[in-house]
């Protein structure tokens, strides 16, 4: 097999950029500002700086998370000493610590594939070193945290002598996360067919999807259901955490289909448990769900769904995917209308003011009082058009473009009403999506990016006020992909899905306080292998240990013949496209 | 137009078929029977994989050629000239490699390999601007993309455009995954831009990541210095010394 040479930059490029640095001294002077610099705290020596990587400089800790894994880089020191300064009075701490290198996490050997990688770890992080202390330590830090911050500083030794500092400032909040977080824990391995056509995960591989929950303040998650052998989707739960509801696929994959349980302990999910999307024809015939959303008191589903003029779930969504494993897929509507189902009549209804076909309408949500819900809106278009060249990887100019505007209207009991537009997510050149709204009514927070939405790697989350206003750029925001986001019952909390330090989604936390001000990312850890994603993150308003298993009992038989007959098929990316040569 | 786009590359072709004629180019054995006679497009596209493979890439390349011009309707055609570009670039003939893969191009092959030898020939020919445009089209496929990051970065500081250099390198993607020359590019626009305290903040912390690269801690000691920050500079420089001791030892 021919592979690419090493490339190397022309020589003479080389030459001109370190003789360029050089030359620029001579043509501009190099200014002379005052540096900063770090001094030993008994010497006055000028010291080098450490780079501190995590945690950010104001970040803000909930209260009873396990100790996080401080992570620094440092060409000098060879051992380090750590000062812990309180605000609050409280004796500071001195501590020579042991440091080590940074590693991979476990690795979940169920979910290697020749369609992905084992992570792992960028230049920055191959040259990072990692402290964590111990309980003890970390809850005194904690504890003199809240009212005032602590101040974290690193001093790096080589020969018993100083080289290296830095410094980090963060707070321990005195708000409680107070509710776990379900979510969607999957691998990553795409699949090709023979015939060249790829799928994010082969149905063989279904059951390797797990879900989970997790009380932040304790050092695992729980696995609460696996081994599902259908396909299950977005999942949702009403604001007082008594009602859940998730898309499942029934028999021959039918995808008209979502089921609705009580929150319990100990839950199961049978054929009584399950809503069919039926339609009597005035409401079209495409009878798929998306993003459905339990109302807050689990009454209503609201959901996106293709209208009356279009007859399947192909005419009215774009759907790429890639053998990439980093982003694997490309999905979003482009047709649609908001439904609501009623449990008590069985029936889907239009929502008035967000079922104009005219328009796209999707990912709608509630307000906590019910009464608004706030959707995501743009102009209907055909997901592809005639000619439409392939999009070969996940931004590629040649997806169907779609920004979508944000807008509201009030439920008004199911009549509806005229939608408004969100200003500060609407009308900027940019794609303004999946909207949540805090729980005290007063914000949106919401995904913005170039083109459609989901898994973009280019998604930013920003907050603007409910009756719209200037939006805000969160502090929260990790360089690659922030999405998939949910308050905590208490508002103050919301967890973010991210693939900042990895392709392998990794979920963190945020704190907003009460005039929408953000703080830097905190990770929540151990969420999963190394090498299995985390998505669909949300909060639950129940106890830590609300749920322990959910079994599901309409897993069909036909299912299971299905995704034997498909084992053996996937196609690895390695065998699909390789050199420059080929036949 | 397509038609008399291909005309013009077949003129092309020949132009070129006395350098790919330059080298013998023996068939193997298995091949020679459906080579016989006036072999069909397919056969000769199959022998220039062969070449290639055997990186006897001046017969791929002819055997290219002589698929193109045999056939310039031929299915596969995009791909077979994009073929014929890689092979070229690989004998050696960056000039003619520019050509071929500009018509690849333009008949609708996508790959970022294209975009890869396309910008590395441009970057040979001396055309920074066209390079340039190529690492920015390869760069779409994977915006982490070391090789794409430092080539482009090099272009744009040799093009002068420092700005743009940075607002490549400083992208929140990009940050974990900078190079050692992705940290030197960056730190040189910065200075070009006059801004020398962020330059030192980058080179402080790319020695930081690469404790080992003298190059780095050179030229972050330098810069150190005309911030009349000596004290540092010679610790850099002290502790660089060091460490290439070490790895000498």
């Amino acid at each position: 097999m021919l592979r690419l040479p090493q490339f190397r930059r022309p020589p003479n490029l080389a030459i001109l950029t370190a003789a360029g640095l050089f030359l620029a001294f001579l043509a501009f002077g190099v200014s002379s500002h005052p540096s900063f610099t770090v001094h030993a705290a008994a010497s006055s020596t000028p010291l080098l700086p450490i780079s501190i990587d995590y945690p950010e400089a104001g970040s803000i800790f909930p209260p009873g998370i396990p100790a996080p894994t401080f992570l620094w880089r440092d060409a000098a020191g060879k051992s380090w000493v750590i000062d812990v300064v309180f605000e609050d009075g409280a004796s500071p701490l001195h501590l020579a610590i042991q440091a080590g290198h940074m590693q991979m996490g476990e690795i979940d050997p169920d979910t290697v594939s020749e369609s992905n990688e084992m992570p792992k770890l960028t230049p920055q992080e191959a040259a990072t070193f990692t402290w964590k202390p111990d309980a003890g330590t970390w809850t005194k830090i904690q504890a003199h945290s809240i009212a005032g911050p602590a101040t974290f500083a690193i001093t790096g030794y080589r020969e018993g002598k100083p080289w290296s500092a830095s410094r980090v400032a963060f707070t321990t909040s005195k708000d409680e996360v107070a509710a776990p977080i379900f979510y969607r824990d999957v691998p990553l391995m795409p699949t090709a067919n023979t015939s060249g056509h790829v799928s994010p995960l082969a149905s063989a591989s279904v059951p390797l999807i797990h879900w989970r929950l997790r009380d932040i303040r304790k050092s695992e998650s729980h696995t609460v259901l696996k081994d599902m052998p259908t396909c299950a989707n977005c999942h949702s739960f009403s604001a007082d955490g008594k009602t859940f509801g998730m898309d499942i696929d029934g028999p021959a994959n039918d995808k008209g289909l979502y089921a609705v349980v009580p929150v319990q302990k100990q839950m199961t999910i049978d054929s009584k448990d399950m809503l069919h999307w039926k339609s009597d024809g005035a409401l079209g015939t495409a009878r798929v769900g998306f993003m459905s959303q339990l109302s807050p008191d689990g009454r209503y589903v609201l959901s996106t769904f293709a209208g009356p003029s279009v007859k399947s779930m192909i005419d009215s969504y774009y759907v790429t995917n890639f053998l990439d494993y980093r982003f694997l897929q490309v999905f979003y509507p482009t047709k649609g209308i908001l439904e609501f189902y009623d449990r008590k009549d069985g029936l889907r209804h239009p929502l008035p003011g967000a079922d104009d076909p005219k328009y796209v309408q999707t990912d709608g949500v509630w307000s906590r009082d019910g009464k608004w819900i706030v959707f995501a809106r743009a102009a209907a278009r055909e997901p592809r058009t005639r000619g439409q060249r392939p999009a070969l990887y996940s931004m590629d100019e040649n997806e169907t473009q779609i920004q979508y505007d944000l807008y509201r209207i009030p439920f008004n009991d199911g009549r509806g009403g005229t939608p408004e537009r969100i200003a500060g997510a609407s009308e900027n050149g940019m794609s303004n999506n999946f909207p949540k709204i805090s729980p005290d009514g007063k914000w949106i927070v919401f995904v913005q990016c170039r083109s459609g939405q989901l898994m973009r790697p280019d998604s930013q989350l920003y907050i603007v006020p409910f009756a719209g206003g200037t939006a805000r750029r969160m502090r929260a925001n990790t360089r690659l992909m922030n999405s998939w986001h949910s308050f905590s019952p208490n508002g103050r909390w919301l967890v973010f899905s991210s693939k900042a330090r990895s392709p392998y989604t990794q979920m963190y936390l945020t704190h907003i306080d009460a005039n929408g001000n953000d703080s830097p990312a905190i990770l929540i850890d151990n969420a999963t292998a190394a090498n299995r994603a985390v998505n669909i993150p949300e909060f639950v308003n129940i106890a830590g240990d609300g749920i322990e298993e959910i079994k599901v009992k309409v897993a069909d038989e036909a299912t299971r013949v299905a995704n034997a007959k498909e084992k053996g098929m996937p196609k690895s990316k390695s065998s699909i496209a390789n050199g420059e040569f080929k036949r | 137009m397509r038609a008399l786009r291909i005309c013009a590359f077949i003129v092309l072709l020949g132009l070129c078929a006395p350098h790919l004629r330059a080298e013998f180019c023996a068939p193997p054995d298995a091949m020679k029977q459906q080579l016989s006679g006036t072999p069909s497009a397919e056969a000769l596209n199959e022998l220039g994989v062969w070449f290639a493979r055997q990186n006897s890439f001046a017969c791929a390349a002819r055997a290219f050629a002589t698929s193109i011009e045999r056939d310039s309707q031929q299915k596969d055609l995009p791909r077979v000239v994009f073929e014929f570009g890689a092979a070229l670039y690989y004998s050696g003939d960056t000039a003619t490699t520019v050509t071929a893969l500009q018509q690849a191009e333009s008949l609708g092959y996508r790959n970022v390999k294209l975009n890869v030898l396309l910008a590395s020939a441009l970057d040979a020919q001396h055309s920074t601007a066209g390079a340039i445009e190529e690492w920015r089209k390869a760069l779409e496929f994977d915006p982490e993309a070391a090789l794409e990051l430092d080539a482009l970065s090099s272009d744009l500081n040799m093009a002068s455009m420092y700005q743009e250099a940075v607002d490549l390198l400083e992208q929140p993607r990009v940050r974990p995954h900078r190079t050692v020359n992705q940290f030197m590019n960056l730190a040189a626009a910065l200075v070009q831009l006059g801004r020398s305290e962020e330059a030192t903040t980058v080179l402080e912390d790319g020695w930081n990541t690469y404790p080992a690269s003298a190059e780095v801690a050179r030229q972050l000691a330098t810069l150190l210095t005309c911030l009349h920050r000596d004290a540092q500079a010679a610790m850099v420089l002290r502790l660089a010394a060091e460490e290439q001791a070490g790895i000498a030892n």
